[in-house]
């Protein structure tokens, strides 16, 4: 009966044709933003041992907001509690709408207008611009999706596509920054996830030290930038679909070993791909009976969008 | 579309089970969903005696030193820790020879400012098997 009943939910409710992985997404990014707004909670009211003000300072310190914003940052200081309020209702709220599909685009703006003051706060660090850029991405999602996820400009869908591969651009261009193209990072690599990084499962990464002895191993991991590398080129592509899959896989086993390590950074490059990719998927699926373009067709384009951009500078 | 929806079934699982409930399935957890900065640094407290079977023979008679973690370089960001996590890290140091002729027998762990065990040593609770933590050093 009970079962009977659930298999008639799920089948009145779930299309994938209609995009209802869209949704699976949407919740999570939601409950993604909500998780943050919980925690804030925690941190700055019931423990208490944390302060925005204090977080603030510490952006400052380290010179990393735009003078300008520097001096917005400084105004806001002394109302601590009060900005921390309205930060944790700013991301709590819209992230429930996000995770109900209600309202999406309000949700997007008010949560776009928190993410891009952290943005700026920790603007001249690019770490920072990769992990809380993904969250200024997740929402410009939002804000360019209407509540009909089939009526998406496409034109706003390119756009998109184009922040996307940036942001995967400064990924790359950060690994870079850790060696993680030349052979010698292995080493230092390995020594940090023994003695200082745990994994989903103690199991999981005592199993990854291991096959990390073989001597291939080395080679097998520094080329994993270059594909990286290579896949980030491809979502330029008609291929992107593909490129994310493999993508997303790569971030999803990264969280896995490198938990503790990675933390939001790593769960928001979960997020981000797996929102882009159930997108592009579902668009492709309406799009599914137009012509496709060839790659050339593609470079001529692009060759005749510069052009024209060229002209009009 | 078939091979897509079990692409996004499998991916559905993996992050419920990795990032959204992990501790549900006895998967280890740290506050990562949305939690940045919820879970602490940890560092350690530590006492080392000498050794008297290496050949060069300490000049005093304890050594009281402080690690944070992390010790080794950066790959990604600097660990996060549970308390959980921190009581493990504080144990990987124990019966380390850190330094010719020291050895450290006592580890006390420090974590969101507070000494979550009191005064007691973690290298007299029982240890954890396997370790979750391996310090480069020799024991």
């Amino acid at each position: 009966m009970v079962y009977s009943k659930l298999q008639q939910l799920i089948s009145d409710n779930w299309h994938p044709e209609k995009g209802s992985w869209v949704h699976v997404a949407a919740f999570f990014a939601g409950l993604f933003f909500m998780g943050a707004a919980t925690f804030k909670i925690y941190n700055y009211f019931i423990l208490g041992d944390q302060s925005l003000a204090g977080h603030f300072q510490y952006w400052l310190d380290s010179g990393w907001p735009p003078e300008w914003y520097a001096h917005v940052m400084r105004f806001f200081q002394p109302y601590e509690k009060p900005v921390a309020a309205m930060v944790i209702l700013m991301q709590i709220i819209p992230g429930f709408m996000i995770m109900t599909n209600t309202k999406t685009r309000i949700a997007g703006l008010i949560l776009f207008t928190v993410q891009i003051q952290v943005f700026l706060g920790v603007f001249k660090h690019t770490n920072f611009n990769e992990f809380v850029g993904c969250s200024v991405w997740i929402c410009l999602f939002y804000i360019f999706k209407p509540q009909n996820r089939a009526d998406m400009s496409r034109q706003a869908w390119k756009i998109l596509i184009f922040l996307f591969f940036l942001l995967n651009c400064i990924l790359v261009y950060n690994r870079h920054n850790y060696q993680d193209h030349l052979l010698l990072s292995y080493t230092y690599q390995r020594e940090q996830l023994a003695a200082d990084i745990m994994g989903s499962s103690v199991y999981w990464k005592h199993f990854v030290l291991w096959i990390t002895q073989w001597s291939w191993m080395p080679y097998f991991f520094v080329s994993l930038w270059y594909i990286r590398l290579t896949l980030t080129a491809l979502l330029l592509t008609r291929w992107r679909q593909y490129a994310a899959a493999a993508l997303l896989v790569t971030y999803v086993t990264n969280i896995t070993i490198w938990m503790n390590g990675t933390t939001s950074q790593g769960v928001l490059w979960v997020m981000i791909t797996f929102v882009f990719l159930t997108h592009e998927q579902h668009i492709r699926y309406l799009d599914r009976d137009k012509p496709r373009r060839t790659i050339t067709q593609q470079c001529k384009d692009f060759y005749r969008f510069v052009v024209t951009l060229g002209k009009e500078a | 579309m078939k091979k897509w929806n079990i692409f996004f079934g499998l991916i559905t699982v993996l992050i419920v089970t990795t990032e959204v409930l992990p501790g549900a399935i006895g998967l280890f957890s740290i506050t990562q969903w949305g939690g940045m900065y919820t879970d602490g640094w940890c560092s350690v407290f530590t006492r080392s005696n000498p050794v008297q079977d290496l050949g060069r023979p300490p000049t005093t008679e304890e050594v009281e030193e402080h690690f944070q973690a992390p010790t080794t370089r950066v790959v990604w960001s600097a660990p996060m820790h549970t308390l959980e996590s921190c009581f493990a890290w504080g144990q990987s140091w124990c019966d380390k020879s850190h330094r010719d002729g020291w050895r450290i027998y006592h580890v006390q762990p420090y974590y969101r400012q507070t000494y979550p065990f009191d005064e007691q040593n973690v290298c007299d609770l029982p240890r954890l098997d396997p370790p979750w933590f391996i310090q480069n050093f020799n024991s």
